[in-house]
C-alpha cells in the first residue's frame, strides 16, 4: 500500500469518526484543527485505524504522534 | 504564609530581587532554599517528607536510566510510584479507608473500634506526589531526559509558587527552564505583576466575598430554605473559579517574575458550551495530568470496547479526580457525576453534531448562550457534592432545593459588592474571550490607560476586597 | 508608587466625606459611633450576641427607673468589648454597666480561628475611633505586627463601607428597643445538641485587662455587674476554668456576678438555638435578672 492509498483510507476514517465530510488531511494537521477531535474521539479514531489497516499500536508510539504526518508515517512503517 | 498574607507582600519582592542578584549557576539552589524556607514556615516536620520524596524520585529515575531492559524499567517505575504514593495514601486516605472499612464491618455486625489516627495533612502533598509520578512515567516513556541535578529535582517538586495549590507542572516543561534560570526581564516583571494583580482581585474581591455568603449558607444547611440554598449553589462555582483561578494566577505571575513560565490553569471556564469543553478550561493542569497519565493509557487498554471503553476510562479517571480532591464519599460522588456527564456527552456526540449542523446552531448566539447556561447549571449541581461535607448534607441540599421555597436570605454587602466584582470579572473575561487587545485591558497600548487600569484594580481590591476576617455574616435566624 | 499613595489619600478623603454625610443623616445606622457619641444612659449593657438578645432595656427601665441602653452586638468578643467599655468611660460615667460575660470570654478559645470565630473579627468597629481614642488605637494595633501598616492605607480603613454609607445617606434608620434585638419565637426548631468541649485554657492578658477595667470603673464610681445569661446545655460550664476564673475575679474585686446558666436548662422552648434565648425566654429571664440586678446595685 502506498502513501496515497493510506491517506485516502485515513481520510475516510477521519470523516467518519469526527463527523465531518469536509475533512482533508494535511501532514501538519493536529487535533486543534478539527472540531470534534478531542481526547474522547481520539482513541476511537486510533481503534478504527488499527481495524482498517490490521495493525496494532503501542502506547509509547501513540504518545509520539504529534500530527497527522507522524500518523501516516507510523502506519506506513507498520505495513512494511 | 499564604499568598494573601501581609508577610508574603514583603517576602516576595525580596525573593525576586535576590534571585536576580544571585549568580546564574546558583539560582536553582537559591530558589530551592527559598522554597524550603517557605514550606518550613508552614510545616517544618513535613519538609522532611518532601525531601524524602525528592530523594526517592531522583534515585528511581537514575536507576531507570541505568537499566536497558524495558520490562525491568517498567517494574522499577511501578515500585517508584508505589513509594511516592505511600505517604499520600497514608496521610490522606488511611483515615477514610479505615472508617469505610469499619463501617462495612459494622453493617455485617462486627463491632470493633480501632483508635482513629488523625494526622495533619502535609501541605501540597497531592500536588508534589502527582508531579513526581508524572516525572517517573515520563522517564519510563523516554519523553523526558533524566535530570542529574538533584537540586533541580528538588526545586521542581517544591517550587513555592505552585506547591500550595498548583498548577500541576510537568518535568518536560520545568527542567529545561530550570537549566536556563534567566534573569528577570522587564517584560517578565510586568507580565508577572499583572497576573498577580488580577489573581489577587479574583481571590480577594470575588472568591472571598462570595465565600462569606456561601459559607454562611452551607455551614447552616438545616436553617436555610431551598431558594437560599439554590442561590448559594449557583454562586459557588464562581467562588471556586475566583479562588483556585485567582490563586493559580498569583502562582503563575510569581513564577513569571523570575522568568519561569508555568502552565495556565483556567481559561475562562464559564464560556464553555459543553461539559467536555468546560473540562478543557477548568483546572487544566490537573485534567491534562489525568488525561496523559490515566485516561490515555486506560482508554488505550480498553479501546476494543469502543465507546464503552471510553466511558469506562472516563468514569475511572474522574473517580480518581474526585478522590484526589479529598478523602470523602462526597468527592467520589462528585467524580462520578462528572464522569456521567462526560460519558453521556461522548455517547450522544454524533447525534448532537448532526443536529447542530442541520440547523447551523453553532453560529447562533442564543444557542451558545443556552449551552453555556446548561453547562453552568450542571456544573453547579455537581459542585454541591464538592461543597458539602457529608452525603446526607448534600442530599438534604438537593431535596430542599426541589421542595422548600421561601424568601431568600439576603446579605446586602455580599450581593452588592460581590455582584459588582463578579460583573467586573465577567466583563474582563468576556472581552478576553471575544475581543483580544481591548483598549481597557491590561495590555492596552496607551500607557496612561494601562496604568489607570492597574490602579483601578488595586483600589478595587483595597476598597472592596475581603482583606481581613472581619466580614462575616452572623446568621440571624 | 507616589501616585498610588496620593490616590489612596484622596480616596480616603472621599470616603470620609461620604461617611460624614451618612452619619449626619442617620447616626443610628452606625451602632458604635452612635453609642459613643450620643448615648448617655444611666445603665449600659455590654456584650456579644447574648447581650444583644437577652436583655430588654424597657423592662429594666420600668423597674429601676433609670435609662438603659443595650450595646451588645453579634460577633463582638472580649477584647473589643473591653475597648468599648473603656472608650465609654472616656466620655461619661454611667451609673451601672452590665457586662454579659461568659465562660469563654477570658479563654484562648477565640484567639485563633480554630472555632469559627475570632476575637478580632469585629475589629472594623473600632476603625472610626482609631485616630481619636487611645484604647481603639492600641486594640487595633494589637491584632498582629502588621496592622499598623495596614492602617496607613486610607482605602484599607474604608474597605467595604461604601454600601453602608450609601444606605445611611438614602435612608434614615433608628435603633429599636434601645438596642435590644429580640429573637422571634415563631417557626421554632428544636436546637441540636451541642457537644463542644468548653474548657480552653485561660488567657492571662485578658484577666489583666478585665481587672484593669474593673479598677477603673471602681475609681470612677461606676457600678459594674458581671452577668451570665441562661444556656440550654449547661453541663460543662459550671466546672470549666472560665467560670471559676470569673467567680474569682468577681469575689476578689467585690463585684456582683449574676449568674443564671442553669436557670432554663430544662426549657428548650425558651431558646432559639443552644446559645441564644428567644423573646419568650428573655421575658422570663428578666423576671429573675431584674430583682438580682436591683439587689446588686443597692
Amino acid at each position: 500500500m502506498n502513501r496515497n492509498e493510506i491517506c485516502e483510507k485515513l481520510t475516510v476514517i477521519f470523516q467518519e469518526v469526527f463527523g465531518d465530510n469536509s475533512i482533508v488531511l494535511r501532514d501538519d494537521m493536529t487535533a486543534s484543527d478539527v472540531e470534534n477531535w478531542d481526547s474522547l474521539t481520539h482513541m476511537l479514531m486510533i481503534t478504527k485505524v488499527e481495524e482498517v489497516f490490521g495493525i496494532k499500536f503501542k502506547l509509547k508510539e501513540l504518545n509520539k504522534l504529534k500530527m497527522v504526518g507522524d500518523l501516516i508515517a507510523s502506519v506506513e512503517s507498520k505495513l512494511q | 504564609m499564604t499568598f494573601t498574607s501581609f508577610e508574603f507582600l514583603l517576602f516576595f519582592p525580596a525573593v525576586v530581587i535576590l534571585y536576580n542578584l544571585c549568580p546564574k549557576n546558583l539560582r536553582v539552589w537559591y530558589l530551592l532554599a527559598v522554597s524550603y524556607v517557605f514550606y518550613a514556615l508552614m510545616q517544618p516536620v513535613y519538609l522532611l517528607l518532601l525531601v524524602a520524596v525528592t530523594g526517592v524520585t531522583y534515585g528511581f529515575t537514575h536507576w531507570m536510566g541505568k537499566t536497558e531492559d524495558e520490562k525491568k524499567k517498567g517494574r522499577i517505575m511501578v515500585v517508584g510510584i508505589i513509594f511516592v504514593l505511600l505517604p499520600l495514601f497514608f496521610f490522606k486516605y488511611f483515615g477514610f479507608i479505615n472508617d469505610v472499612f469499619f463501617s462495612c464491618l459494622r453493617l455485617i455486625g462486627i463491632n470493633c473500634t480501632v483508635p482513629a489516627i488523625h494526622w495533619m495533612l502535609p501541605v501540597g502533598i497531592s500536588f508534589y506526589t502527582f508531579m513526581a509520578i508524572g516525572y517517573l512515567i515520563d522517564v519510563n516513556n523516554e519523553e523526558v531526559d533524566i535530570e542529574t541535578n538533584i537540586g533541580a529535582v528538588g526545586l521542581f517538586l517544591s517550587f513555592f509558587p505552585y506547591i500550595l495549590s498548583g498548577p500541576i507542572e510537568r518535568a518536560g516543561n520545568m527542567f529545561p527552564q530550570l537549566k536556563k534560570m534567566p534573569t528577570s526581564q522587564p517584560l517578565d516583571l510586568s507580565s508577572g505583576a499583572k497576573l498577580m494583580l488580577w489573581g489577587y482581585f479574583m481571590k480577594l474581591c470575588v472568591a472571598d466575598r462570595l465565600g462569606i455568603y456561601v459559607d454562611a449558607v452551607f455551614n447552616n444547611i438545616p436553617q436555610h430554605n431551598g431558594t437560599t440554598l439554590a442561590i448559594a449553589t449557583l454562586l459557588y462555582p464562581i467562588q471556586v473559579y475566583g479562588d483556585l483561578g485567582g490563586y493559580s494566577l498569583i502562582a503563575i505571575g510569581a513564577a513569571r517574575c523570575m522568568g519561569i513560565k508555568i502552565v495556565p490553569n483556567f481559561n475562562r471556564p464559564f464560556f464553555a458550551t459543553s461539559m467536555s469543553e468546560l473540562w478543557r478550561r477548568w483546572h487544566m493542569s490537573l485534567i491534562n495530568w489525568l488525561t496523559d497519565y490515566i485516561y490515555t493509557p486506560l482508554s488505550f487498554a480498553l479501546r476494543s470496547w469502543k465507546v464503552w471503553g471510553i466511558v469506562c476510562a472516563l468514569m475511572l479517571t474522574f473517580l480518581i479526580s474526585g478522590i484526589w480532591h479529598g478523602a470523602a464519599l462526597t468527592f467520589i460522588v462528585w467524580g462520578f457525576v462528572q464522569g456521567v456527564y462526560l460519558s453521556i456527552e461522548a455517547l450522544t456526540q454524533k447525534r448532537r453534531s448532526a443536529l447542530e449542523s442541520k440547523y447551523n446552531l453553532t453560529q447562533k448566539w442564543f444557542y451558545l448562550l443556552i449551552c453555556c447556561l446548561v453547562v453552568y447549571l450542571l456544573f453547579a449541581f455537581s459542585q454541591i457534592f464538592g461543597r458539602c461535607v457529608t452525603l446526607s448534607d448534600a442530599w438534604l441540599v438537593i431535596t430542599k432545593i426541589c421542595s422548600d421555597r421561601g424568601p431568600v436570605f439576603i446579605d446586602r454587602a455580599t450581593f452588592a459588592y460581590g455582584g459588582l466584582m463578579v460583573v467586573v470579572l465577567f466583563i474582563k473575561d468576556f472581552l478576553s474571550e471575544y475581543h483580544t487587545d481591548f483598549l481597557f485591558g491590561f495590555n492596552s497600548k496607551h500607557i496612561v490607560l494601562r496604568y489607570t487600569t492597574y490602579i483601578l484594580v488595586l483600589f478595587l481590591i483595597l476598597l472592596f476586597g475581603v482583606l481581613d476576617s472581619s466580614q462575616f455574616i452572623y446568621f440571624q435566624f | 508608587m507616589a501616585c498610588v499613595v496620593a490616590i489612596d489619600y484622596l480616596a480616603g478623603l472621599f470616603c470620609n466625606k461620604i461617611h460624614e454625610d451618612a452619619y449626619r443623616n442617620s447616626p443610628e445606622s452606625f451602632f458604635y459611633e452612635n453609642l459613643l457619641y450620643n448615648v448617655r444612659s444611666d445603665i449600659l449593657i455590654i456584650g456579644s450576641s447574648t447581650a444583644s438578645h437577652h436583655y430588654d432595656p424597657l423592662a429594666i427601665e420600668d423597674s429601676l427607673h433609670l435609662s438603659v441602653f443595650n450595646a451588645g452586638q453579634d460577633g463582638v468578643f472580649f477584647i473589643i468589648q473591653n475597648s468599648i467599655v473603656n472608650m465609654v468611660l472616656d466620655r461619661y460615667t454611667p451609673k451601672v454597666i452590665i457586662w454579659e460575660i461568659g465562660e469563654t470570654s477570658l479563654s484562648t478559645r477565640y484567639d485563633t480561628f480554630a472555632h469559627g470565630h475570632n476575637e478580632y473579627q469585629s475589629l472594623k468597629t473600632l476603625f472610626p475611633f482609631y485616630e481619636t481614642d487611645l484604647y481603639a488605637f492600641n486594640t487595633v494595633n494589637g491584632k498582629d505586627a502588621y496592622q499598623k501598616y495596614r492602617m496607613m492605607s486610607q482605602s484599607y480603613v474604608n474597605n467595604s463601607l461604601l454600601l453602608a454609607n450609601l444606605r445611611a445617606i438614602i435612608n434614615k434608620e433608628s435603633i429599636e428597643n434601645k438596642g435590644y434585638v429580640p429573637l422571634d419565637t415563631l417557626g421554632y426548631e428544636y436546637p441540636s445538641i451541642c457537644c463542644d468541649e468548653f474548657d480552653d485554657p485561660i488567657n492571662i492578658y485578658k484577666i489583666d485587662a478585665l481587672n484593669e477595667t474593673i479598677r477603673r470603673c471602681d475609681s470612677l464610681g461606676v457600678r459594674l455587674v458581671l452577668s451570665s445569661s441562661p444556656r440550654l446545655y449547661d453541663d460543662k460550664v459550671l466546672s470549666s476554668q472560665g467560670y471559676m476564673v470569673l467567680k474569682r475575679i468577681a469575689t476578689e474585686n467585690d463585684i456582683p456576678f449574676v449568674e443564671y446558666y442553669s436557670l432554663f436548662s430544662d426549657k428548650p422552648e425558651y431558646f432559639k438555638d443552644v446559645d441564644h434565648m428567644n423573646e419568650r425566654g428573655t421575658r422570663h429571664y428578666m423576671h429573675y435578672f431584674i430583682p438580682s440586678l436591683k439587689q446588686s446595685v443597692n
